[in-house]
Formats: structure tokens, C-alpha cells, sequence
């Protein structure tokens, strides 16, 4: 038995490296990884930006400087144009009359209006009316970063479980299903055959892209853990794909619909209030969130880490034995 | 022409059959769903502010109670408010010391916190004093807005351009590499290739079709959120230059891997530094350079100003432009690439 899952395995593994998967695999990952690893610190560090001209002057200027990013601009005129860009930017001259002038564009969010006046009553105040120190708490990872890689990891998990639908489409397509259906290999088989090779692939690339993003300040074993747990219900959408899926169109339109209820979860149980996640807990997919949300977010605490996993392992068992009879008969593998 | 239409007829019927049309209206049914009764008008991002009022006599905690403070966000312990701010990542604290005429902040904000905010959090903070004190604005400045001022745009609103963009503009990324997968797997292409029709009516017709998807499912989506009182011409031409581009893009992409799973990976890199420029439609005072680049950036702002215009004139047409030009290129590349790749065996 074992011999048989080994040689099916090796057979998709000659199949992913004759594609080049495995190149693009590990190189996709590894460059949205870099790309995001770039881009995190400019959201990290980002604050708003206000267009001046000549007309406020040096020292006003480098004042300005202390709560946000500037542009200059020779005229009056062209702070109006760049006011009126698609961006948010306050603009800031002075009239004929030595006033200041904060332009807005007037599509702004409310509290932009809010600050302007805050940060020019700040430099027009010649003395500060209060002792205020700072004091720096809590962690020095940015929670931007944090959703970024978890967000990542998930990703990377369920495209494993999407490449397993297209090659079991290939599999019909090419009538390479009917080989298999009459081979000893059973359903089981086939399907441990295919959960190795989404865990084998998705833990690595998991840690490959969590290691560019976050270092070493995670537990791996925590994230091997969950990413063996987070696998058992990818395959299970790879099965639910490529059984459904007589061709690679409908394939595509199955994920498309799969994918908004995959991704949508975990990007609402960002948002939304502790007290309402009880909303998301039916959903497999909200728990593989809560895995790496324990992993990448909550210091690597095992707080909710083992029941997560666990309720992971049940939903997509629960899953898997509710469409056992349909993925057998549109499989066709007994 | 009759070349172009039977296969457009060709290519309609392998889309209806694969029951394509069934996930899309699914996905428009959930979107419109959400946004009109899901996903709230309101909701906001910002950080929680955390108040230690050690101040004799607790003078402050009324004020901030008035200001609309809750109240277990006053603490009077030290300890539960240090513990408090470590707990929730999105907090910033202010302990307050002293008398309301000679009052002490400390401001403790998350290590990730630029000091360029931390400068505005204090220049907040003696505003707020300065009110409470009843000491007033010296306002040696005026507020001028270049427009009428525009009312804000609800939070389950703001997304359709989001979905718009994502959703119905991106559609034909994938699925025109789906297609030339599938006709290379079934071997249809090798029937064309002997045809007489050439490569381009065969990127034409597909172009067509997806261009097509995509203004229903975007004019359905949209009249069922935000009715008809809005800018439809301009909706509509971003929908259908932004539509051609992508689709060209994913042919393009598309032909140089060797199947869907090859594709499926390049695709989601794209699509994900597609999607960048959703932080700073969220967030528009951020916005770096290099994301402006991206063309998803004009067109979620573009869709933003036809649905909730803010009386900006002209504000598409530059865009319009570069997106026909961007189109033209891209055309030029696929003709040469299919012909290359595709009509050759």
C-alpha cells in the first residue's frame, strides 16, 4: 500500500518538475514575499503629505517636516494641481495678505480637514501649552506585517489544494483518471497520495515566505504544525475542484466561487470585533486563520493553537466524509 | 467579419457550457448581498485610545467622558493600563498628570509608530487641552476647498470599486489563459491554427467575450448597490478599456507557460501586486510612487469619482488615453506572441 502512495507521489513530483511547477513554486512565493517585505516598511512608516510653495518659507517648511512628508512646488498654482490629484495631500501657501492657506480638495476624509488645522495651530502656537514626553510600549513588529505574512501563508496553503484540482483535471481530461481507476489504488490512497504532496509543498513554501518576511522571531514548529493541520482541508478543496470539474473553464469557476468564501473569511475576521467571530466559527477556513493568527500575531502563544488545529482536522473530516460518495463517483477512483 | 462571428459563437458556447455564467452570477448575488445588507455604513480603523488619568482628584475623567470617551477606556490603575496597551497592538495610551493649568502628558505609543505621528498625536493632544481650557484657536489661517466639500462616502459603498476593479475588470485575466489551456489540452487549437481566420480574430473574440462578462456583471453589480443616479458613460468606458487591457494582459502572461498550473502561480503574483493599490484607495493619503504605477491605481480612483462624483471635470480622460495606448501596445504583443506560440505547431 504504502509502495503505491510512494510511486503515485513520485509520479505527480516527475510530473510538477517536467511542468517547471516546482520552480515557479518556490520562485512566485518567494518574489511576492520580497516585493511585500519591501513594501511593508513604506505602509509602516507612512504619514501625510502636504504640498507647499516658496510662499511659507524655510523655517515653516522644516516645521511641517515634523508631522509629515512635503512637497514643493514653485507656485500657488501648482499646489492647486497637485491638491487636486487622486491622492489625499494638503496643500499649504500663504495669500497676498500673509495668511495661510490649507487647501483641500474637498473629497478628503473628514479628519484630514482635522489635522491641517491641528498641525498649523501647533506651528503658529509660540509656546507649548503642556509638558508632553513620549514613552514607546508593546511590540516592535507592526500588526501590518503580521496580517501581510498570514495572509501570505494562507494563500500559499490553498494554491497548493488549487494545483491538486487542475492536475486531477488534467488527469480526466487526459483519461489518465480511467488508468488510475482500474489500478489497486483506492480512493484513500489516492487522496493520501495527493495530501503528501500539499503538505510536502505547502509547509516549505509556508516557511520559505515566512522566513523572507518574518526572520527567525516565529516558532517553525508551530508553523510545520499548522501547516500539516491547514493541509488536510486544501486537499479536501483540491478533491471538491477537481471532482466537480469536467474542464479547466469550469474548473476556474468553481475556484472563483470556492475562492471568495476561501479568502473573504479570514479578511472579515480581520475587521471584525471579538465578540461577533462566533460568525465565522462553521467555517473550516476561519480556524486555519486562527492557526497562523496564533503563530504570526500572538507571539507564537499556544493559546488557541492546538483547539484551532483540531477543530481544522474535524471540519475538514466532516467535509470529506459528507462528499466522500460525490468525489468518488466524479473522481471515479473506488 | 463571419470569421470573427463564429467564432465568437465558438467561444461563447465553451464558456456557457462550462457553466461559467452560473459562478459569476452567484459571485454578483453574494457581492450585492454584502454590500447592501452585510457590510456596514460605518466603520472605522482607527487606533483605540487608552486614558491613565493620575491626575489628584481624577479632573480629567469628566472631560473625557463629555469628549465621548468610554468609560473602560479610563483606567485608574497603572499596571492594568500598561497591560491593556500590550494587549491591544492598535492602542495608543495617555497618562495625564498634574493640574488641568499645569497638566503632564505622556504619550505611549506602539513601537511601530513613526515619530512623525507621535508629533501629530501631541499636536492633538494640546488642541484637546487648549479646548478644554476654553483658551481658543489663534487661527492665523483659512481652509479653502477647490471643489464643494462632499459628503463621505459610506464604508460598504466605497468597496463596489474595489469589487470593480478586482472582480469584474480582472475577469478576463484568468479566463482567457483558461480557454487557450483548454484549447490546447483538447486540441482545438491545432483545428485553427489550419483554419484561415488568423491570430487576430482569435485574440479578438475572446477579448470580445470577456469584455462583454464583464460589463454585465459590473452594470448588474452596480445598479443593484448604488441605482442609476450615477456616471454611467465613464463607468462603462473604464470598464470595458480596463477590461480589454487586463484580458490582453492574461494572454499575454499566459502564453509562455506551458499549462493552467504553470499559469496559476505567475497569475497570483500579478493579481497580488494588482491588489497594492488597495491600501492606498482605503488609505489615499498613502500613496508612494511606485503604486501609482500600478494601473489598478487609476482605475480604482477612477471608479471611485464615477460612482461618487466630487464634480472633478475631465478627471478620466488622461487615463483613458494612456489605457488606449496601453491596450494598442499590448495587442501588438499578443498578435506576435500568438502567432509565434500559438498558430505555429
Amino acid at each position: 500500500m504504502f509502495r503505491r502512495i510512494l510511486n503515485f507521489f513520485l509520479r505527480d513530483v516527475s510530473s510538477f518538475s517536467r511542468d517547471n511547477i516546482f520552480i515557479l513554486m518556490i520562485i512566485i512565493p518567494i518574489v511576492i514575499a520580497i516585493v511585500i517585505r519591501f513594501f511593508i516598511p513604506t505602509v509602516e512608516t507612512s504619514s501625510i503629505s502636504f504640498a507647499v510653495d516658496s510662499s511659507v518659507g524655510q523655517e515653516f517648511t522644516s516645521q511641517l517636516e515634523d508631522y509629515g512628508d512635503i512637497v514643493k512646488y514653485d507656485s500657488q498654482e501648482k499646489v492647486r494641481e497637485r491638491v487636486n490629484g487622486t491622492d489625499d495631500i494638503i496643500g499649504i501657501t500663504k495669500d497676498s495678505d500673509g495668511q495661510y492657506v490649507i487647501i483641500l480638495e474637498g473629497n478628503e476624509k473628514e479628519e484630514i480637514e482635522e489635522i491641517a488645522a491641528i498641525v498649523l495651530d501647533d506651528i503658529l502656537r509660540e509656546e507649548p501649552i503642556a509638558e508632553i514626553s513620549h514613552e514607546v510600549v508593546g511590540s516592535s513588529r507592526s500588526l501590518f506585517r503580521e496580517y501581510s505574512v498570514v495572509m501570505v501563508v494562507f494563500m500559499i496553503i490553498f494554491i497548493q489544494g488549487m494545483l491538486i484540482a487542475f492536475y486531477i483535471i488534467e488527469e480526466k481530461e487526459s483519461k489518465v483518471i480511467y488508468a488510475i481507476a482500474v489500478s489497486p489504488m483506492t480512493f484513500w490512497q489516492y487522496l493520501l497520495a495527493r495530501w503528501i504532496l500539499v503538505l510536502i509543498t505547502g509547509t516549505l513554501l509556508s516557511i520559505i515566505a515566512s522566513l523572507i518576511l518574518m526572520g527567525t522571531g516565529i516558532s517553525y514548529t508551530l508553523l510545520f504544525v499548522g501547516a500539516v493541520f491547514s493541509s488536510c482541508l486544501a486537499v479536501v478543496v483540491g478533491l471538491l475542484i477537481g471532482g466537480i470539474a469536467n474542464n479547466q473553464i469550469s474548473g476556474i469557476a468553481i475556484m472563483k466561487v470556492l475562492n471568495l468564501v476561501i479568502f473573504l473569511i479570514p479578511i472579515a475576521a480581520i475587521f471584525v470585533h471579538d465578540p461577533y467571530q462566533y460568525f465565522f466559527y462553521p467555517f473550516p477556513n476561519y480556524w486555519i486563520f486562527r492557526i497562523l493568527k496564533n503563530i504570526f500575531i500572538d507571539s507564537g502563544s499556544t493559546g488557541d493553537f492546538w483547539l484551532s488545529c483540531g477543530i481544522t482536522l474535524a471540519l475538514s473530516v466532516i467535509i470529506l466524509i459528507i462528499l466522500l460518495p460525490f468525489l468518488k463517483r466524479k473522481i471515479q477512483i473506488k | 467579419m463571419r470569421r470573427f462571428i463564429n467564432l465568437f459563437k465558438q467561444d461563447t458556447l465553451i464558456i456557457i457550457r462550462s457553466g461559467l455564467q452560473y459562478a459569476v452570477i452567484f459571485i454578483s448575488v453574494i457581492l450585492i448581498v454584502l454590500i447592501n445588507f452585510v457590510i456596514p455604513e460605518k466603520l472605522e480603523f482607527k487606533n483605540t485610545e487608552l486614558f491613565f488619568d493620575s491626575t489628584q482628584g481624577k479632573i480629567m475623567e469628566p472631560f473625557l467622558l463629555a469628549a465621548g470617551v468610554e468609560k473602560d477606556k479610563i483606567f485608574s490603575n497603572y499596571d492594568d493600563f500598561i497591560k491593556a496597551l500590550e494587549e491591544d497592538r492598535k492602542s495608543i495610551g495617555i497618562r495625564i498628570e498634574g493640574t488641568s493649568a499645569d497638566a503632564k502628558f505622556t504619550i505611549f505609543s506602539q513601537n511601530t509608530e513613526s515619530i512623525k505621528n507621535v508629533n501629530l498625536e501631541e499636536a492633538a493632544l494640546e488642541s484637546v487641552l487648549e479646548n478644554i481650557r476654553g483658551t481658543g484657536k489663534k487661527a492665523g489661517y483659512r481652509i479653502e476647498t477647490l471643489r464643494e466639500e462632499t459628503s463621505p462616502i459610506p464604508f460598504n459603498k466605497n468597496l463596489i470599486p474595489v469589487f470593480l476593479t478586482y472582480e469584474v475588470v480582472a475577469l478576463g485575466f484568468l479566463l482567457i489563459a483558461v480557454m487557450i489551456f483548454q484549447e490546447k489540452t483538447d486540441g482545438s487549437i491545432h483545428a485553427y491554427r489550419v483554419s484561415s481566420s488568423g491570430a487576430a480574430i482569435y485574440i479578438l473574440s475572446k477579448v470580445v467575450i470577456f469584455t462583454l462578462m464583464a460589463v454585465l456583471y459590473g452594470v448588474v453589480t452596480t445598479v443593484s448597490t448604488v441605482g442609476f443616479n450615477i456616471d454611467y458613460l465613464n463607468l462603462l468606458l473604464l470598464i470595458i478599456l480596463a477590461s480589454i487591457f487586463m484580458t490582453l494582459l492574461g494572454l499575454l502572461v499566459s502564453i509562455f507557460f506551458n499549462n493552467l498550473s504553470e499559469f496559476l502561480f505567475a497569475a497570483f503574483g500579478v493579481l497580488i501586486i494588482m491588489q497594492l493599490p488597495t491600501i492606498s484607495y482605503m488609505n489615499p493619503t498613502f500613496a508612494p510612487g511606485f503604486i501609482k504605477w500600478i494601473p489598478m491605481y487609476p482605475v480604482l480612483f477612477g471608479f471611485r469619482e464615477a460612482l461618487f462624483s466630487t464634480g472633478k471635470e475631465n478627471y478620466l480622460f488622461p487615463f483613458l488615453i494612456v489605457l488606449i495606448a496601453g491596450i494598442g501596445a499590448l495587442f501588438a504583443l499578443c498578435y506576435f506572441a500568438v502567432r509565434k506560440r500559438l498558430m505555429r505547431s
